[in-house]
């Protein structure tokens, strides 16, 4: 595939960045009020504990929402039209919920509640998640 | 109530052509709009001492631009924003606040672009927040807005048909509408026919983009008798967000925007309800996002806005007219300070200048786009992330 901009990973999110490259998905659970949180940060945005264990995840999710890309738009996915962005929950993180393609076809057989499961796709430095209907 | 409520008023409004393409500077255009609201104001460069403005990817200019291009000497306070479209009723509301704290006394808002012939991008790097959107291929708009109106539409059955309803109503009131770029009719079967671009989203359901240049004056209410039209009060105003971009992973319901909370507020900073407004200019980058805006605003009740349009509601006769003026999906893509122009063209005693009256306002819609008995407005910015209550009196 023609190449998506790749992500920069910083302080808070290399340990998922890592995760990814190790072939799981993961998210911090907060040790003092044990709520996951999205995106990664330094402090509980609940509580306001300062650190968050990271926690390896099944990797299943379900598709809250999507949108389907009929005209390329950016550089990196032009090979992909028509292709899918979905917002997924992610099992095992109550209320985490991250941005991913669906690898789906026809693209349009995409649905709000499907079950989808994670693939990585390496890129060379960076392993994307991406997802599957199951 | 807020503090600030009634004691600042809209006493100008200018805008630059709107077009594909304007080959001159952002600067330029951004002079000439705000000379024209100072001069609408029948005031003058000498009675401007604040500079507000905001702008997208850095699209625009700085304030201390502006001030240099108009000659101000005496600039008291400059206000630049980086938050776009969301932050348009914020851009008024900050000068309106600059005056309440007597800092200012007469502050010029303005939003100038070539949003069209000169697009700037966001980074070709992903970090920071953009590393959870970017890598996914999400570099449109309409990508990141796109997931709110879908869930929408699977919660509460709104539909590409009546999307074409609302996109078929604005393009009737630009139409009225001398400055808007977008005057050709659109049918219902024209909005059907248009091709899909990011699904939920046709092309006639996604706004302009466009060059131009809108500015507006704001002042203090008591001092606004002595400019030319008087005051348009600004009686409630709000500014907030929810903390994530566009809600996006927020936990809630994808279905519901900032609006929703910011509306409580910014109807109890005004000690009015939904049903005190009489016309709304709603941000519409595209028709589904401008229909959950209705939602959020209580004119509507959830999952009912398609009904409402489709029975003619936000007409021009309508119980709630509107988008008057045709909006970003016919008028231009100014970023949503049109709308801040177009409420205070409804609510100024002389009306609309605009349109194709050629004296009095009859609201014959052949070529009249005044409201009647306009007198409450309500203006919102992007996800309703910024909103205002402007209205003709106390």
């Amino acid at each position: 595939m023609s190449a998506p901009t790749l992500p920069n990973p910083d302080a808070d999110s290399l340990p998922f960045w890592d995760g990814c490259r190790a072939g799981y998905l993961s998210a911090q659970k907060c040790p003092s009020c044990e709520r996951f949180r999205w995106p990664p940060s330094e402090f509980c945005p609940f509580c306001h504990h300062h650190g968050g264990d990271w926690t390896t995840l099944p990797g299943t999710g379900t598709i809250r929402s999507f949108v389907i890309v009929d005209r390329a738009f950016d550089p990196g996915f032009v090979d992909r039209v028509p292709y899918v962005v979905a917002h997924i929950a992610l099992d095992g993180a109550d209320g985490v919920n991250i941005i991913s393609n669906v690898l789906i076809e026809p693209a349009d057989a995409v649905a709000i509640g499907q079950r989808v499961m994670v693939e990585f796709v390496d890129t060379g430095t960076i392993a994307l998640p991406q997802f599957r209907p199951v | 109530m807020q503090t600030i409520s009634n004691r600042t008023a809209v006493t100008g409004i200018g805008w630059t052509a709107f077009a594909r393409s304007i080959d001159r500077s952002v600067l330029g255009l951004a002079t000439e709009a705000s000379l024209n609201a100072i001069n609408d104001a029948g005031l003058t460069t000498a009675d401007i001492d604040g500079v507000v403005t905001y702008f997208h990817n850095q699209d625009s200019i700085a304030p201390r631009q502006l001030v240099q291009a108009l000659g101000l000497e005496d600039c008291s306070f400059q206000v630049l924003s980086a938050l776009g479209g969301g932050w348009a009723c914020a851009a008024v509301a900050s000068a309106a606040m600059a005056i309440h704290a007597g800092v200012c006394k007469n502050v010029l808002v303005f939003r100038a672009m070539k949003g069209n012939s000169e697009r700037t991008g966001p980074a070709k790097i992903a970090a920071g927040e953009d590393q959870w959107a970017k890598p996914f291929g999400i570099s449109h708009a309409a990508a990141r807005f796109g997931p709110h109106v879908t869930a929408h539409m699977d919660r509460y059955g709104t539909s590409s048909l009546d999307f074409a309803h609302l996109a078929v109503s604005q393009r009737d009131h630009a139409r009225l509408n001398r400055k808007a770029m977008m005057t050709s009719p659109m049918t219902i079967a024209d909005h059907q026919a248009s091709p899909w671009l990011i699904h939920p989203f046709r092309l006639f359901d996604c706004c302009l983009r466009s060059d131009g240049a809108v500015a507006i004056v704001v002042s203090a209410a008591d001092r606004a008798q002595d400019t030319r039209h008087g005051p348009v009060y600004i009686r409630s105003m709000m500014g907030g967000t929810l903390g994530h971009q566009h809600g996006t992973l927020h936990a809630d319901g994808l279905w519901q925007l900032y609006a929703k909370r910011a509306a409580q507020k910014l109807y109890a900073g005004a000690d009015m309800t939904p049903a005190d407004i009489d016309f709304a200019e709603l941000y519409d980058p595209f028709t589904g996002i401008c229909l959950m805006h209705m939602e959020g605003f209580g004119l509507a009740s959830e999952g009912e806005a398609a009904a409402r349009v489709r029975a003619g509601d936000t007409g021009l006769d309508g119980a709630i007219p509107m988008n008057t003026h045709g909006g970003l999906l016919s008028e231009a893509y100014n970023h949503g300070l049109g709308h801040v122009v177009e409420a205070v063209q409804q609510l100024r005693p002389g009306g609309v200048i605009d349109d194709f009256c050629e004296h009095d306002h009859d609201h014959d819609r052949a070529h009249c786009r005044q409201v009647r008995d306009a007198k409450v407005g309500l203006v919102c910015g992007e996800c309703g992330d910024s909103s205002l209550i402007l209205t003709s009196g106390l």
